[in-house]
């Protein structure tokens, strides 16, 4: 407590000598700090956001292999009473079926690079897709006619490349299109039930990813509820690689330590201007070491209050004013960054401090007192 | 040179100090130089698209059968040629853009693909050249054959050369006359990308090739067979003036055939993507140029400090207002020196280094602009860092001053 005490009297005295000095560097320090506070929540977690939001994460699939007991009112029922809202309402609903080369009597599987498509069709028959060739979308007259529709991947190398009619196991198609995906060929959905008794997948496809850990949780609990006896994969976790994270961190606190750097002369200046307080405490029986603990002390004390100053300006002024000169939208500081911010803050601060104290320290008394 | 080194050793004062601000300064000059060059480029690119004046127009990727085309190359070939000339004759189409080949020229031991520009290509996408286009009249046959060179990697050939190529088809030599080779940054138009997105940066490509015109003696020059091989993808130029329902009735016919980008799509997405692009990468710069901000503000600071007695002392002696304000700047000028040096001799040597292939950051234009740009974003720091010490020297007289820093 006397170390504490001892702490801020020299503190004071630093302001009382170099007002102006003393203010600069405070602020200077504050500034940047709330800089780097921005720029972390700027890279880290908007490097969540940037991962992407490709399928895989953000589908749930429920497998239905192990379970031949698929009924398209369930479906139905849990579309119906899907309780989640903004992002996570109106998820597509796909149901997927695996069948074998040789259900696909129009294409040429020779030399072909990738999997077996799947059949597919979602459940309102909206799909969102990019065309290679043709329509990419059912529309009413297509679904009206006497051959149904099919879209199949422009990869799929059919034996005759011109052909409008395309074969699904004995059912007759009409090719109205071809999308850039790989794994799925698309009818409609009425015709997908006709054909395929037990699917093998429904996937469930929302618009966003969620990164929220609960709410992913919430949806898994809800499918499983229509889903007992069935297996259902989450989807895949677009979160940042930790040796990523980490790296990033380090070069954030380089940068910071290079910026605070410059400022260490401002406060070295001021130091010296007060060394002979340092002189005292050697005369009076102070060791070296005593010394060297005081001058950590003081600079964890600084650092703790930029910290302080920085972290409570950042939260008071976040929504009216960082949040828009974010350079992503929905960027969230979570408790983990703040800890890692804080350890950056008080780390570099502490060790240039205790850089530029150190020749304080180590002059002896007789050179101090003056 | 006594001011020199009267400058010198005001600096030494603070030497450490001014090595690190030194080290931070050529760091943040460079990320920004690069920030400098990748704006540069994004706009580059979709400038070359606006000046095409293509803006009733759209960028047709057709599908093709991808077994027949391992099957018969050619014969693909043909049938895209053919579509497309088929394409050109329907009621409310201009005209179609669209580059073909006729093999490869290697040229002392190295291949360069051969491309042939139509009066389509040289009216929207002649670049900037170095030397001229080509003549409007064809040579005749038993002179050169005109070419232009474009891309990076044409360092040892300059216009007026005449070259002796070995032609990839017949393995005949070939005489090349440079008419003309693109200016840095030397990028030529290409159809090779047939991403689901496409952007104007997409559009362009840096590799070195050899533009030759169309004309009828050409293959009669190049002594081969018409087998002709093209991009799937071109830019479908509609008719001025079409009504709505036509220009819809166009691109759902053209939809059979593949997919498409209208140009006002191209040049949104690019926009956008460029915004993203830049949203990416802009933070840890801007930590840097903080840093630097920060570094300077508080090293000018000390610098002034420190020589703040020596300065009065300057007064006593009379040195006037500005003499002092000018000693100051050059102390900081001394700083600012050696990284501005290193930044700008490498903008000015980046052309040469990226023609040579010695190094080439891709996606990247850095030329006089550049130096411009880097030398006023100095010249405006150094105003800044020289204001406080101008506003102190104007609020107070030497005395004043002299007695403060006494006691």
């Amino acid at each position: 407590m006397k170390q504490l005490i001892l702490v801020w009297s020299r503190v004071r005295q630093y302001a009382r000598t170099n007002p102006g000095a003393f203010f600069f560097y405070l602020c200077s320090s504050v500034v940047c700090s709330l800089i780097l506070i921005y720029v972390y929540g700027n890279t880290i977690p908007a490097l969540k956001i940037i991962k992407g939001d490709a399928s895989f994460y953000r589908s749930y699939s429920i497998d239905l292999h192990e379970t031949n007991n698929f009924d398209i009112n369930r479906v139905k029922e849990m579309e119906e009473n899907w309780p989640f809202l903004d992002d996570l309402k109106t998820p597509s609903i796909l149901l997927q079926k695996k069948w074998a080369k040789e259900d696909f009597p129009d294409v040429n599987f020779d030399g072909y690079p990738y999997v077996i498509p799947m059949i597919e069709a979602e459940y309102h028959n909206q799909l969102h897709l990019f065309a290679v060739q043709g329509e990419v979308q059912f529309n009413n007259t297509d679904l009206a006619a006497a051959e149904p529709p099919v879209i199949v991947p422009g990869v799929l190398q059919l034996k005759n490349f011109s052909n409008k009619i395309f074969h699904i196991g004995d059912r007759q198609y009409r090719l109205i299109g071809r999308h850039t995906g790989v794994f799925s060929v698309i009818i409609p959905i009425r015709n997908f039930l006709k054909q395929i008794e037990e699917p093998d997948f429904v996937v469930i496809r929302l618009e966003n990813v969620v990164t929220n850990t609960k709410i992913r949780d919430e949806v898994t609990v809800y499918l499983q509820s229509y889903f007992p006896e069935n297996f259902i994969q989450p989807p895949f976790n677009n979160g940042l690689d930790p040796a990523q994270t980490n790296i990033v961190a380090a070069i954030l606190a380089i940068l910071y330590g290079l910026a605070l750097s410059s400022l260490t002369f401002i406060s070295k200046y001021l130091f010296e201007q007060n060394r002979s307080v340092n002189g005292i405490y050697r005369l009076t029986g102070s060791s070296r070491r005593q010394l060297a603990r005081i001058a950590l002390l003081e600079s964890v004390f600084l650092a703790a209050t930029t910290l302080v100053i920085a972290f409570g300006f950042h939260r008071l002024f976040y929504t009216s004013v960082f949040a828009h000169l974010n350079l992503s939208p929905d960027i969230v500081y979570t408790t983990t960054d703040y800890i890692r911010l804080t350890l950056i803050i008080i780390g570099v601060t502490a060790l240039l401090y205790r850089l530029n104290q150190r020749d304080l320290t180590r002059s002896t008394a007789a050179v101090s007192r003056f | 040179m006594k001011q020199f080194r009267l400058v010198w050793q005001s600096l030494l004062q603070i030497k450490g100090a001014a090595l690190l601000l030194m080290i931070v300064l050529t760091l943040a000059l460079f990320v920004l130089t690069y920030l400098i060059g990748l704006i540069r480029y994004q706009n580059y690119s979709r400038t070359l698209l606006e000046q095409a004046e293509i803006n009733n127009s759209v960028y047709l990727k057709l599908a093709v059968d991808d077994n027949q085309m391992a099957q018969d190359m050619y014969g693909t070939f043909s049938a895209i040629a053919r579509t497309y000339e088929e394409i050109a004759d329907w009621p409310g189409i201009k005209e179609i853009i669209s580059i073909y080949s006729y093999g490869s020229m290697k040229i002392d031991g190295i291949n360069y693909q051969m491309l042939v520009y139509n009066d389509a290509l040289l009216r929207h996408f002649s670049m900037a050249v170095d030397g001229r286009w080509f003549p409007d009249k064809p040579v005749s046959v038993d002179q050169p054959l005109p070419i232009v060179l474009g891309g990076t990697g044409f360092s040892d050939f300059e216009t007026g050369d005449v070259l002796t190529a070995e032609y990839s088809r017949t393995q005949k030599p070939i005489s090349l006359n440079v008419y003309g080779k693109v200016k840095y940054p030397g990028y030529t138009l290409s159809l090779s990308n047939g991403s689901t997105i496409i952007l104007s940066d997409y559009l362009l490509s840096d590799q070195p090739v050899i533009l030759v015109r169309d004309e009828p003696s050409l293959l009669s020059r190049l002594d081969t067979s018409d087998q002709v091989m093209i991009d799937r993808n071109a830019w479908v130029v509609f008719e001025n003036g079409l009504s709505e329902q036509q220009q819809g009735e166009l691109l759902t016919r053209l939809g059979s055939y593949g997919s498409y980008h209208t140009y006002e799509d191209i040049i949104t997405a690019s926009r956008e993507s460029h915004i993203e692009q830049l949203k990416e990468i802009l933070p840890i710069p801007l930590f840097l140029f903080f840093s630097a901000f920060s570094c300077l503000f508080s090293i000018s600071s000390l610098y002034v400090m420190r020589n703040a007695q020596n300065q009065i002392l300057y007064f006593f002696c009379g040195c006037s207002r500005k003499r002092m304000i000018g000693i100051l700047a050059q102390g900081l000028f001394m700083i600012f020196l050696p990284p501005a040096l290193l930044n700008l001799l490498f903008i000015l040597f980046y052309p040469t280094i990226s023609q040579a292939d010695w190094l080439n950051l891709h996606q990247v234009v850095l030329d006089g602009t550049s130096v411009s740009l880097v030398l006023l974003f100095l010249a405006v720091l150094l105003v800044f860092l020289l204001l406080p010490a101008l506003m102190i020297s104007r609020r107070h007289t030497p005395m004043q001053l002299y007695r403060r820093m006494s006691s």
